[in-house]
């Protein structure tokens, strides 16, 4: 990604505190650390919905955040699939990875790839917690992002699920050149994914 | 002119509907800015909503009167205009509208909490700008919960008499609705067939109102459930 | 539980349906039309200054729902009512102690404006007039409004104003739209308009245009207190008492004679 992410922010909620200065030239990445550490915070941060932190995100060379801006998350283009996928519940699983405006063709072709174009017209109600994961990435993937932020994506997943589909979206991303962030616990996924490791460790982010 | 119990429950009816279409833009603007603000002052617009609800009904309709009466502040403009309040049906929907109001909020604020913020987070790195993901996603899984607010609104609109009797006057084939016939006909015989049909009348519509309001909230709380795994 | 509060010391309740020891302060309740909400307890004040025996409060409310309370068992020991239809009712249902009904008032009909109002009807006739846009009166089954009603009649206007009556559930209401100018006229209790300084009295009703208005009393059959009731009724008779009603605006009952 030419001129890549650049962040540095504060963000104090009560007891949580979180000070990151990040750079990267890597498209793809991975976030590392212990639970509750603030890895889904810079991930928010980035997608433009965590509005409390203060001091400037940039990427690609455009400052998405800083002291005079803030770009809304509609127009940053960042695909986000946060933890538990958020499928939206009115809407057919169709209607949930057309949601960006995909075409029907697309939208089929993306089913095929992730596994569920069996499931199209059911509701995110009558779905398993892996399919569910799999049309929020879907979903996230059809809006034609120019930055993917994955939290913990794989979670609900099986192993040898899990690990093929770990080797899609690395296929799929390179396909597209597509930055990706990944928060994972999971080492063989973050051994897929990502080409670099980031520790966040006290609320700061550290090159692995 | 005979006090006639069809036309009581027709214009009820009628009073209750109107007053709850009138009133849904203006619960869900303030429903939603209620669910949705973190501004600080918000517990004085709460609390001011809720004023209907604790005032005597028949102060309402005197503090109605001073608004919409004849030489009222609102009222002198639109008796000007051809669309007097008082004592017309008009008169009895205001009535109706403001003593709902309270309620109608309260139940639009909830659908909104309800609804997680998540999915219009969601809904905007998808590329959907505020309004287009209000209509979206947070409307459509909000709904069940905004017409529970509009069938209680109604309800409660209906059973209104203090306010009503103050802004619109008990005229009988104009503004008298079930509430104001049974209050004129408790003064007559204790016998009179149209007092009971009309008591009978108005216990079955609030039952019907009332099991569409459950059935409804717990429509909107069954699709929220399990909706993001 | 009588012996164990006379052994704490503390003076016992006197076991019910025993007349009166006469040792505690006695308050007798009295259900009472809505009309005499101003003077009927200014006569049990001066009552007491002038040794009455008793306190009586008040339940105040239309005559009608009075009865229907006492028929269904309300505690009280006094009725007052507006019209003698209701308290014969009462007499009929076994309420009331037959012997000790009396006509006690009198009271004269009357149309109201609001004092700064230009429109002043002088009688009956002129109400058909498009100056008037809504006429307040009470309901249809009170003896305020049944009497409205027969004047109007008698008057021959009231198919014309029909349609432009608004009706109050209490004197209170009826005045307010009178005095905010939302009615240009009411129709109420020469009482009423006397205790409301922002109506004018336009006219009087002629008293032949209507059924007499008298305000019977009675004792009430199930009371306790019944001397004391009667003492208090034979006071609202009395000069002192008839003084202060007229005062607010009542006249003395219509004669009994045709």
């Amino acid at each position: 990604m030419a001129d890549g992410v650049d962040v540095e922010v504060a963000l104090s909620l009560g007891a949580f505190r979180l000070a990151v200065a990040w750079r990267t030239h890597t498209r793809s990445v991975a976030l590392v650390g212990p639970s509750g550490s603030g890895k889904s915070t810079v991930l928010r941060i980035l997608a433009g919905v965590e509005r409390r932190a203060r001091g400037h995100v940039r990427f690609a060379g455009t400052a998405w955040q800083d002291a005079a801006t803030f770009v809304s998350p509609h127009a940053r283009g960042v695909g986000w699939v946060p933890q538990d996928g958020w499928l939206f519940p009115h809407l057919s699983v169709r209607g949930n990875l057309a949601y960006a405006g995909a075409g029907a063709t697309d939208v089929a072709a993306m089913a095929d790839r992730l596994g569920i174009a069996a499931l199209l017209d059911r509701r995110p109600r009558h779905l398993s917690g892996g399919e569910r994961q799999r049309v929020a990435l879907g979903r996230a993937l059809l809006a034609r992002p120019r930055l993917l932020l994955l939290d913990e994506p794989f979670a609900a997943l099986d192993e040898p699920l899990r690990a093929r589909l770990a080797s899609d979206v690395a296929a799929l991303t390179r396909e597209r050149s597509l930055p990706v962030i990944v928060v994972s616990h999971h080492a063989a996924d973050v051994e897929t994914l990502a080409e670099e490791r980031w520790r966040l460790v006290d609320g700061t982010l550290k090159r692995d | 002119m005979t006090i006639d119990p069809f036309s009581a429950v027709l214009l009820s009816l009628q009073v209750g509907v109107a007053s709850a279409i009138a009133g849904l833009i203006p619960a869900v603007a303030v429903g939603f800015w209620l669910a949705r603000t973190s501004f600080a002052g918000r517990w004085v617009v709460s609390a001011a909503v809720l004023v209907p609800m604790v005032l005597p009904p028949v102060v309402t309709g005197l503090l109605l009167l001073d608004l919409f009466g004849r030489h009222g502040v609102v009222g002198r403009w639109l008796a000007a205009a051809g669309v007097p309040v008082t004592f017309t049906p008009l008169g009895a929907v205001v009535a109706a509208l403001v003593v709902g109001f309270p309620l109608y909020v309260l139940a639009v604020r909830q659908a909104f909490e309800a609804v997680d913020p998540r999915y219009e987070e969601v809904a905007a790195t998808l590329g959907d700008p505020p309004l287009r993901r209000f209509r979206r996603v947070v409307l459509p899984l909000a709904l069940p919960g905004i017409v529970a607010g509009a069938v209680l609104a109604f309800a409660r609109g209906l059973g209104e008499f203090g306010a009503t009797i103050v802004l619109a006057g008990n005229m009988e084939g104009r503004t008298r609705t079930i509430a104001l016939a049974v209050y004129t006909l408790l003064d007559g015989p204790d016998d009179d067939p149209r007092l009971r049909a009309l008591v009978a009348t108005s216990i079955a519509i609030a039952v019907v109102a009332l099991l569409a309001y459950e059935l409804l909230v717990r429509r909107q709380r069954r699709m929220l459930e399990l909706g993001h795994g | 539980m009588w012996v164990l509060l006379h052994a704490c010391g503390m003076p016992a309740p006197p076991p019910p349906g025993e007349p009166d020891r006469g040792d505690e302060p006695i308050t007798l309740t009295a259900l009472a039309a809505s009309s005499l909400t101003d003077a009927l307890p200014e006569v049990a004040e001066s009552w007491k200054a002038h040794g009455g025996v008793a306190s009586v409060t008040f339940s105040f409310d239309s005559s009608s729902k009075l009865i229907k309370q006492l028929e269904a068992g309300a505690p009280a020991d006094l009725l007052f009512t507006a019209d003698a239809d209701t308290m014969s009712a009462a007499a009929h249902q076994g309420s009331i102690a037959s012997d000790s009904r009396r006509d006690l008032l009198g009271n004269v009909l009357v149309l109201v404006v609001p004092a700064g109002s230009t429109w002043s009807p002088t009688s009956a006739s002129e109400l058909v007039s498009p100056s008037l846009a809504h006429l307040a009166v009470a309901g249809e089954n009170v003896p305020a409004g049944k009497y409205a009603r027969s004047a109007l009649e008698s008057a021959g206007v009231w198919t014309s104003v029909e349609p432009r009556i608004v009706r109050g559930d209490n004197v209170r209401t009826t005045l307010g739209w009178v005095t905010r100018g939302e009615a240009d006229a009411g129709v109420v209790y020469a009482s009423d308009a006397h205790s409301e300084p922002a109506v004018r009295v336009a006219f009087s009703f002629p008293p032949a245009s209507h059924p007499p208005i008298v305000y019977p009393a009675a004792v009430v059959a199930t009371t306790e207190h019944r001397a004391e009731a009667a003492a208090f009724l034979a006071y609202c008779a009395s000069a002192d008492a008839q003084a202060i009603f007229a005062e607010a605006g009542f006249t003395p009952p219509p004669s009994a004679a045709p």
